[in-house]
């Protein structure tokens, strides 16, 4: 998968403007998450095919987040020995899959009004 | 690796021991990947027989975040008075403030018994005087302790520190190589365990002592408080002693815990807490004979209530010490083996 264009740096961490950045982004990883898990993944491949799209997300992070809404009952998941090691693998269940559809209508319907409002040249 | 099992070992100790397991086993197979793949695009060639490249994991490692920070992720902060981010420095800071709280009681006891010698029969209103208040204020003391931390924990815990965010902050320099060496969970405490076994062994002399000079310790007045707060208990006294003195022995001798151990630890408690129990109805019961040696009717109610408030803090203390055997008695770490399918099986 081609990766798409790196994102714009983060300014000062501790800035006003990093912190709203952080928000944004913030509010993408569970939609995030949840696209890319209509096959089965584990972790860190997980990771890697997020960071290929051009979403970096630190292990410590998508761990935590995956046992989340597995115990949400949205993800599956299971131990799978392949290659030298075991590893869990988490799949979307049915819920998880109707939440996912219904995430992504709302995304979808945030994303067109958050261009009409950048785009309205009345908010100049 | 031996870096990655200590990184590992000090992220599961902060866990709880039912899903610690799992997340561990996640952990390294994670990490593993991770280092490989470092190797692979760093370009540096690892025979199978050896390790990984002692800088690539220091980094991978400070990369995943510090232990603490790892096992307070897998928390919701919200549900924890203190996380396990903070768990650490309120058992250090508690630890050393009940020290010096206990010594500076101790120093002052001693003085005021120097400057102010005692009238016969008034060594244990004396001290029974000095009990409520070292109770009374650790009591505020801890409970101070704990606000002072939760509020630490929940001052942190703005919107951008949660879990999800830390996808986009840097995290905090530390160095892997001063992590702890690999402990064992099931390790036994010995020098805890003496410590308990000892401290019974007083508690048991010090109550015989007791019983034996009770007639000349107590005025006349007070005799049948006493008899049903000491004399009528006193064979669960001892037996909670004397098995608690047991208990820490082979504890001790034993040197791992195990499924009897547990169980006995809880037994143990148990007599302990219904000897306690016995203690407090025969004080409560008889605790209007104070009025004789001058209490007011409100100082005995602050008894009554301190009695009450003794009972439910030893209670709760029992519960969290028992917590942990019960999970693993009961709830135990999940078994890995029978949730583990071989690929194409």
């Amino acid at each position: 998968m081609p990766s798409s264009s790196p994102s714009p740096p983060l300014p000062d961490a501790n800035s006003p403007e990093a912190k709203l950045i952080l928000e944004l982004r913030r509010g993408c990883l569970v939609l995030a998450t949840l696209s890319q898990l209509k096959s089965p993944q584990y972790g860190y491949s997980l990771l890697q095919e997020l960071a290929q799209q051009g979403l970096e997300v630190e292990q410590g992070t998508l761990y935590p987040l995956l046992r989340r809404l597995a115990k949400q009952g949205l993800l599956s998941d299971e131990w799978l020995v392949e290659g030298p090691r075991p590893r869990k693998y988490y799949r979307l269940n049915d819920e998880g899959h109707r939440v996912l559809a219904s995430l992504t209508n709302h995304w979808q319907e945030i994303v067109q009004v958050m261009e009409g409002l950048l785009a309205d040249p009345a908010g100049d | 690796m031996e870096l990655i099992e200590r990184y590992l070992y000090d992220v599961g100790r902060r866990l709880p021991a039912k899903q610690r397991q799992e997340v561990v086993d996640e952990l390294r197979t994670s990490i593993y990947d991770a280092l490989e793949d470092a190797h692979e695009s760093e370009g540096i060639s690892r025979p199978a027989a050896q390790g990984f490249n002692e800088e690539l994991v220091v980094g991978e490692l400070q990369g995943l975040g510090s232990p603490q920070e790892v096992a307070a992720s897998y928390f919701p902060q919200s549900r924890y008075l203190i996380g396990p981010q903070h768990y650490d420095q309120f058992r250090q800071t508690v630890t050393w403030v009940f020290s010096s709280l206990g010594a500076v009681f101790f120093v002052l006891f001693c003085i005021t018994l120097w400057a102010q010698p005692l009238e016969p029969g008034q060594f244990a209103g004396r001290l029974a005087g000095w009990g409520w208040e070292l109770l009374d204020t650790s009591i505020f003391v801890f409970a101070l302790l704990v606000l002072i931390f939760a509020a630490i924990q929940r001052l942190e815990w703005d919107e951008d520190s949660a879990p999800e965010s830390a996808a986009f902050e840097g995290k905090a320099l530390w160095d892997p190589r001063d992590l702890p060496a690999i402990g064992d969970l099931e390790e036994v405490n010995r020098f805890g365990a003496i410590t308990s076994a000892v401290a019974d062994l007083v508690l048991l002399g010090l109550l015989a002592r007791l019983v034996y000079q009770l007639p000349e310790l107590i005025p006349e007045s007070l005799s049948t408080l006493a008899s049903s707060t000491l004399l009528t208990p006193l064979p669960w006294l001892v037996a909670a002693l004397g098995l608690g003195f047991l208990f820490h022995l082979v504890l001790a001798l034993r040197g791992k815990w195990h499924r009897g151990l547990r169980l006995a630890h809880l037994a143990v408690d148990l007599v302990a807490l219904y000897a306690l129990w016995q203690v407090v109805q025969g004080f409560l019961a008889h605790s209007g004979d104070l009025a004789a040696v001058g209490f007011s009717e409100n100082a005995i109610r602050v008894a009554n209530g301190n009695a009450w408030m003794v009972l439910v803090i030893f209670s709760a203390i029992l519960v969290w010490e028992n917590v942990k055997h019960l999970r693993y008695l009961f709830g135990g770490a999940p078994a890995k083996g029978s949730s583990v399918q071989v690929a194409g099986s």
